[in-house]
């Protein structure tokens, strides 16, 4: 996950949520506890991009994030953000529609009452002005011209909304699924990713789905706000269009954050994409602050070697691959800070944990006893959890294998060595001989 | 300028002539009885009034409290308070907005008009001795400090981090006081309905001789349709609450999914109260402006009928625009296009009442008193809330800025800028009734400039920081939007300042203020035709009925710092019109009302 400088950083603000942590307590879990910049959020605010060289290593752009969320570029204008999807242009001009219409109406109501309030000030206490005070044809003008503008505002708002809301039929599908406090976005081919990545030029329909309570989806540049409600199935679709000026060579590096990696055909690695906001706007809780992720708009070229790249989680060393894992399935319940807020045993100091206590009595913490855990949860029940607290799941054994080489480096019983490196997957993973 | 008076000083109250008031007569309702019974167990509408002051003035402040703690918060990126009451600092935050909102709705702003001004102006420009039931006003005080109980319980017993909204799921699963909370915001509910079937009832049985429904205070049409509003909406709210208890107390399956319920159907139940809940706060703040911009004008209200029926018609359209709240919920697409043209048409009597004000204020003979500051204040705001609106229920812009501090501001500017202005102002051009003093008419308009200023400066940045995308109810935002904060939470010191100003306006002329004549702005409706402050039984005689916007019978008495009656003539006084010909709405030979003894 450390390859992708921005997604690394959203995966680490999410994980704050998770973990349910006040920012000094990640500060000190996850930053170099000598950082000074830790205790100081305004030091961080004035120098958002102090830790942008480090990118490499999530521990090392840990003090950056006191911030909790990224710095993000809105573009744009005073009044909107930059228009990045097929019907967000309209979508402004309805907006600005209504903001001349309100201009002229409040100069004009607000100079006359100026005007009036000192031109006709009291200068005689005892001076009773008369006057028309009933006037039903002026009523009636000013009760119908703005009607003729509320109808405009409205015929024009529910053409906008009805694009807005009628996705084409070819459209590529995207399960966002939302729970407290994440996102994982899922793709056609089973592949889920943090952040939401999409292919520029294409219809995207997007089909939210909660997990717990109501979240919101929210794309400002895009214009786009579905709420993520439990039970539903809320569908909303855009379409973004690539905009070169705007975007973004992105080279991927491998874990080191030095050797450049390499696509199938022995190129480096690059992404070209354009970069948007995504916030939670439906208030959910404790983390809803931090439940921001970034849409990537890759090129067409970009998006497929990006899909390659990420689908295939042996392209990151095994523990990175356990980490992305655990994030993306595990974290919204299973913590490695030690809370247990999530509701499931911690995975801090798990792995080789002598006094890890089932209801049947003690138990070593090893490979069988985590794979029974996954597969068959409720056979083997941690002491004070309930007994069905956890779905049984299926795993690839990639994955399975990242979780282990996970779960040690976040132990301090851990007494076996870590598989840190890329090839360490050849002992992970045996190659299987070919049959025919 | 000659707007600033500084009549001599007066010792004595005087009547609507001009006349110190007899010693025997002194007594008035403040003095009228002693001792803490006389107050806990009063029926008098003008004490309960006063009593309601100080505990929404109370609640006023806590939610102020929070509402500078929130903005603090904001001040920066990242944390910037300690964490003092709740387990991380953005549950804290969470604790704060929840706390504010709650406490600032349910608490100050649904009762703070009808509650305080109406029901200590009702009865009196009714020219009746008390509202049509006085014990169940009584009641209706202690249902509010009941639910207040349960606020304060909420704040010593862990909190709430909902949102004054009370979404499900979140808060059937939340920790905090959510069933102490809704079992409040329950019991005030009770307080609301009880003050709106009494001022419906009063309005109906009490109007004096002469008083037809076209010769009522507008103040009065305000608070009808406000009662009608609470009587008929405020029950859903409780049947949802208590919905809301079942779900998380005993787990009845309601709104949750995973019982067999719909979150959504809490939405529309919640709204189809909440929605109207807004009328029922700005309804009596559009009569108060009324009440100010006629009387310090001088000069006639323009288009009484029309002010009048628009009352009646956003009143009616509160209950049919529901579901603009919930253009992203995900209700269908026909809906959604119902409630946006729905909610257009509010706009429409809202327009209608302010091209009337300024109609009234043309050509008038304006007072810049502390009162009509506010009430212009509050047209300005008001304008700026209502326009946009517009933006919000047109379908795709809301779209966008749904959820957004846009929502923030626009909600601040009507339910601050216009309410709570209009509360204010209320309050200044009521104060010489109800205490019998004067304020600093200085103080008054510095007072209003700082908070004017300090409102704008906090709220008007906020459409910026939402029309760019900033989500609500955030702990902690991009640095994108960090100037928005910054400026917005300046502001709020700068509003801070000026509320404290103004409260220590108001305790200064209670304690040193002149004493107030009876009428001290020539307004005739029936309030300003007894001493201030008002005898126990409101009026030595019985009032008649006038056209309350009427001032020519009125003459400026130096001597006594205020407006007498121009004929000495106590007969003449209340009973008809002194230039009947100038004013004549009602068609020749029509009916008086039916005559109800005053002070029955």
């Amino acid at each position: 996950m450390t390859r992708l400088t921005a997604p690394s950083l959203t995966l680490l603000f999410a994980l704050h949520g998770v973990a349910g942590l006040a920012a000094p307590a990640v500060a000190e879990d996850l930053a170099d506890p000598a950082a000074p910049a830790a205790t100081e959020p305004e030091v961080n605010a004035a120098e958002p991009e102090a830790a942008e060289p480090a990118a490499g290593e999530a521990e090392a752009a840990a003090p950056a994030e006191i911030d909790l969320i990224p710095d993000t570029d809105i573009g744009g204008n005073t009044f909107l953000p930059v228009s990045a999807a097929t019907y967000s242009d309209e979508v402004d001009f309805v907006f600005y529609f209504i903001l001349w219409v309100s201009i002229v109406f409040f100069v004009l109501i607000g100079w006359l009452l100026v005007y009036y309030a000192w031109k006709y000030r009291q200068r005689d206490k005892d001076y009773v002005p008369h006057g028309s005070h009933h006037n039903t044809p002026l009523e009636l003008t000013w009760s119908i011209a703005p009607g003729i503008l509320l109808l405009l505002m409205f015929i024009w708002g529910f053409r906008g909304y009805l694009d807005m809301s009628t996705p084409p039929k070819d459209a590529y599908p995207v399960t966002a699924v939302a729970w407290q406090w994440s996102w994982a976005f899922e793709h056609p081919n089973g592949y889920a990713d943090g952040d939401l990545h999409v292919p520029a030029g294409t219809p995207i329909l997007i089909t939210n789905v909660s997990n717990d309570v109501t979240h919101s989806l929210y794309i400002p540049q895009f214009r786009i706000k579905k709420d993520v409600v439990p039970g539903r199935f809320n569908q909303t679709w855009f379409e973004s269009p690539f905009n070169a000026e705007t975007a973004e060579d992105f080279p991927v590096m491998e874990d080191d954050g030095v050797t450049p990696a390499l696509d199938r055909d022995g190129n480096p690695l690059v992404f070209t994409y354009n970069v948007y906001d995504l916030f939670c706007t439906e208030y959910c809780g404790r983390g809803h602050a931090l439940m921001n992720k970034k849409v990537y708009v890759h090129t067409r070229e970009s998006f497929e070697k990006w899909m390659e790249y990420s689908t295939d989680i042996t392209n990151l060393t095994p523990v990175k691959a356990g980490e992305k894992v655990w994030q993306q399935k595990c974290a919204s319940c299973h913590s490695i800070d030690g809370s247990v807020a999530g509701g499931a045993p911690t995975w801090k100091d798990l792995w080789n944990n002598p006094n890890h206590m089932l209801t049947t009595g003690p138990i070593q913490v090893d490979e069988e006893y985590i794979y029974n855990s996954i597969v068959n949860p409720s056979m083997q029940v941690v002491q004070g959890y309930p007994a069905n607290g956890m779905a049984p799941w299926v795993l690839p054994d990639a994955e399975l294998k990242g979780l282990y080489e996970f779960m040690k480096s976040v132990s301090k019983y851990n007494t076996d060595p870590i598989a840190r490196t890329k090839d360490d997957w050849k002992k992970l993973l045996p190659p299987i001989e070919a049959t025919e | 300028m000659s707007v600033i008076n500084t009549p001599p000083p007066v010792t004595n109250p005087t009547d609507i002539y001009g006349q110190p008031v007899s010693p025997e007569k002194h007594d008035n309702y403040l003095t009228s009885g002693k001792g803490f019974l006389s107050w806990a167990l009063t029926l008098d509408h003008k004490r309960i009034g006063i009593m309601y002051t100080i505990g929404v003035l109370g609640a006023f402040l806590l939610g102020g409290i929070f509402a500078v703690l929130l903005r603090t918060e904001l001040i920066w990126t990242g944390q910037t308070l300690p964490t003092l009451f709740a387990d991380t600092w953005t549950d804290q935050y969470n604790q704060m907005f929840t706390l504010h909102g709650a406490v600032m709705t349910f608490l100050f702003i649904i009762p703070a008009i009808p509650a305080i001004i109406g029901n200590f102006v009702l009865p009196l420009m009714l020219g009746a001795k008390d509202v049509a039931f006085p014990r169940l006003n009584l009641m209706s005080l202690y249902c509010w400090l009941g639910g207040g109980a349960f606020f304060v319980y909420v704040l010593a017993s862990g909190g709430l981090d909902t949102g004054w909204t009370f979404y499900t799921p979140y808060s059937t699963t939340t920790n905090t006081s959510v069933a102490a909370a809704t079992l409040g915001a329950f019991v005030l509910g009770f307080s609301s309905i009880l003050t709106g079937v009494n001022f419906m009832a009063s309005i109906h049985m009490l109007r004096p001789k002469g008083m037809t429904w076209f010769k009522m205070p507008l103040l009065l049409w305000a608070l009808y349709a406000t009662a009608a509003i609470q009587i008929l909406a405020t029950p859903v709210l409780a049947i949802t609450l208590l919905l809301l208890t079942a779900e998380r107390v005993i787990g009845v399956g309601i709104f949750d999914p995973a019982l067999g319920g719909d979150p959504v159907l809490y939405q529309h139940f919640f709204w189809f109260y909440s929605h109207p809940a807004v009328y029922i706060m700005i309804l009596p703040a559009l009569g108060v402006t009324s009440e100010i911009i006629s009387s310090l004008s001088r000069k006639h209200i323009f288009g009484y009928k029309f002010i009048a029926f628009s009352s009646l018609a956003i009143a009616f359209f509160s209950f049919i625009v529901w579901g603009h709240h919930m253009f992203t919920s995900g209700q269908s697409a026909f809906f959604n296009a119902l409630f946006s043209l729905l909610t257009m048409t509010v706009a429409i009597p809202s327009a209608i009442k302010v091209f009337n004000w300024l109609a009234t204020i043309r050509k008038g003979s304006i007072r810049l008193d502390t009162p009509m500051l506010y009430a212009l204040g509050f047209i300005w705001l008001f304008t700026i809330g209502g326009l946009t609106g517009l933006f919000l229920a047109t379908l795709n812009t809301d779209i966008h800025f749904h959820d957004t501090y846009f929502v923030v501001a626009h909600f601040h500017y009507v339910m601050v800028g216009s309410v709570l202005w209009a509360f204010i102002g209320g309050m200044y051009y009521w104060f010489p009734k109800m205490f019998g003093r004067m304020y600093n008419e200085f103080h008054g308009r510095i007072a209003f400039a700082i908070t004017f200023i300090g409102f704008n400066l906090t709220f008007f940045v906020q459409f910026f920081a939402g029309s760019r995308g900033m989500p609500r109810r955030y702990a902690d935002y991009p640095d994108e939007y960090f100037w928005y904060h910054f400026a917005s939470t300046i502001g709020t010191y700068v509003l801070t300042i000026g509320l404290f100003y103004i409260l220590w306006n108001w305790v200064d002329g209670l304690i040193k203020g002149r004493k107030a004549p009876a009428n001290p702005w020539g307004s005739n409706s029936l309030e300003w035709h007894t001493p201030s402050p008002p005898p126990h039984h409101n009026f030595d005689y019985e009032p008649h009925g006038v056209d309350p916007y009427l001032y020519d019978h009125w003459r400026w008495d130096e001597a006594v710092g205020g407006y007498v009656i121009k004929d000495h003539d106590p007969a003449h006084d209340g009973i008809e019109d002194v230039d009947p010909d100038h004013y004549n709405d009602d068609p020749p030979g029509s009916a008086p009302a039916k005559p109800v003894p005053a002070g029955a």
